[in-house]
């Protein structure tokens, strides 16, 4: 890797309990900052099937279910999960540093998509 | 039972689409054949009614794109089954064509409840089903006209909040004494009334339509009521409910009495059958009370059932039926069937950003939920109490009404409730 990642800080370990999402907004960009009983993660923060916000959804088992229609996605890979989602999710690097936590808004789409 | 070879599909709706890509998904390589009366692929029907009918694109198509090596599933749309023959296990289409089975699915949907009044067939009189009629009445809506919607059901709100906000002024006619009597409490539905009202939308309650006034030509003037006035309307939308089209499979002599008859693993009275989705009449419990549902969630789960079911996967269908409504920004959920007769006890307020919840209980006991929000702030309360009642708890009645008004306190005894399973 040549490029040069960018990382910004977000919000602090504190903000997060496990299995619970926050919405951040990092240069523009809606996202949802996810903790998990594996760590942290960053995805879109708008279902890709209809407008809604993802951190009003609900946490469990690394999936994140959109509050507005019960889509499905697996917040480490972003990869849509259940009906009506069939469109995966761009997940973004976290990393903790001390109590922060950061991003790097380098999207990732999930391997075999474009 | 012997794993099949050939499963054929009749229906072109969620359930007949879910259900070919769940045997897909499961590893299914034999032939599927989803024969269609729609002229269009599989779509999100749900849109029809809002976000389509609003914006005037066409619904999301539902059809799958099947990975690399994955066999076609073959579609034929334009095509309705005429008969089909449980003993020799083949199906007669439209064209003649007869083609063989080893297990067939039942996915044929529901029929919009017509009219019976005077006028009902006249020019401007209509229905929302399918694709095809969300086209006609979009059309409808490009003119400048007045709108009468008869039944004030979610479908009738959802076309009422469509057609208000592209401008359209629009009157509600209801036969009962309250909107939505059949889908969400008396308080989450004067949540919406005020709404729609906000936007110009004026409600007829208590009174049933007696005529469709017409032109001399033929054409909707209005909608008579019991009272003698009239309202006055170019077009004039039903939604007073579905039929099941289950005509098919009573001729062919499976079990129906107002949908067909399946049990759990969504199987009907003939082994090599199954259905799934609004034509079906389902078991709710183990002494014979049944029920038939008209809703997205519970018509995929079905077919995601019948379809592991049909491979010999020991699976069955129990469910807690979730849906949803859009009505201008106002967003509303609800889970399990609301009784009309339910005892209502109220929880947050529709102005806040976490919405007004209602919990119905019926003999103590909490059976269903509905609440409204402006964005999306009542979903998580919904879904904690769709977690308890799929998880079979039964949270003390006290302590429910204890909690009367305050929702964050409601949240975190559900919360508490479910931790404690």
């Amino acid at each position: 890797m040549t490029t040069l990642e960018q990382w910004v800080r977000v919000a602090s370990t504190d903000d997060l309990e496990e299995d619970d999402v926050i919405e951040i907004v990092v240069d523009n960009l809606t996202l949802a900052l996810y903790r998990t009983r594996d760590g942290y993660f960053a995805t879109d923060g708008i279902c890709t099937h209809e407008h809604a916000r993802l951190c009003e959804g609900f946490v469990f088992d690394n999936v994140i279910e959109c509050p507005k229609h019960q889509g499905r996605f697996d917040v480490r890979s972003g990869k849509a999960r259940g009906a009506p989602a069939h469109i995966s999710l761009r997940t973004y690097p976290v990393r903790v540093t001390g109590t922060d936590l950061e991003i790097s808004i380098e999207a990732k789409w999930p391997a075999s998509e474009p | 039972m012997s794993r099949p070879d050939v499963v054929a599909i009749v229906g072109g709706g969620h359930a007949a689409a879910i259900a070919a890509t769940e045997l897909r998904r499961l590893g299914f390589n034999g032939q599927i054949t989803v024969v269609s009366t729609e002229t269009v692929p599989p779509y999100d029907r749900t849109t029809l009614s809002k976000s389509s009918l609003l914006s005037g694109e066409d619904p999301p198509r539902l059809w799958p794109e099947l990975d690399k090596g994955i066999p076609e599933i073959d579609l034929r749309l334009g095509t309705t089954v005429t008969s089909f023959d449980p003993a020799a296990r083949s199906l007669t289409l439209s064209n003649g064509e007869q083609i063989g089975y080893d297990r067939l699915l039942l996915a044929l949907g529901a029929e919009p409840r017509r009219l019976s009044l005077p006028g009902a067939d006249a020019d401007g009189v209509l229905y929302l089903r399918n694709f095809q009629d969300a086209r006609v009445l979009r059309s409808r809506l490009e003119r400048d006209v007045r709108v009468a919607i008869i039944g004030g059901g979610l479908i009738g709100l959802e076309v009422a909040a469509c057609a208000s906000s592209l401008g359209h002024h629009v009157n509600v006619i209801e036969a009962g004494n309250r909107v939505l009597g059949r889908s969400v409490s008396e308080s989450v539905a004067s949540t919406l009334v005020d709404l729609h009202r906000e936007h110009g939308v004026v409600f007829h309650c208590a009174t049933a339509p007696t005529a469709i006034a017409t032109t001399p030509e033929g054409l909707v003037r209005g909608v008579e009521l019991a009272d003698g006035s009239l309202i006055d309307a170019d077009v004039v939308v039903v939604g007073i409910g579905i039929v099941p089209r289950d005509q098919l499979a009573a001729e062919a002599g499976l079990s129906v009495a107002d949908g067909i008859i399946v049990n759990a693993q969504c199987r009907t009275s003939d082994e090599h059958i199954y259905a799934a989705g609004d034509v079906i009449r389902f078991p709710t419990n183990d002494v014979g009370e049944t029920i038939r549902l008209e809703a997205w969630q519970p018509a995929c789960r079905q077919a995601g059932v019948a379809a592991a079911a049909m491979l010999g996967y020991s699976v069955s269908y129990h469910d807690c039926p979730w849906g949803w409504s859009d009505q201008y920004d106002a967003f509303v959920q609800t889970v399990g069937v609301h009784p009309p007769d339910a005892e209502v006890i109220d929880y947050g307020d529709p102005r806040t950003p976490r919405g007004l919840l209602s919990l119905s209980l019926v003999d103590g006991n909490l059976v269903a939920a509905a609440g409204v929000s402006i964005g999306s702030g009542i979903a998580k309360s919904i879904r904690l109490v769709q977690m308890a009642l799929d998880a079979g708890r039964r949270p003390v009645r006290g302590e429910l009404q204890a909690r009367r008004g305050d929702l964050a306190s409601l949240g975190q005894y559900l919360q508490r409730s479910l931790r404690a399973g």
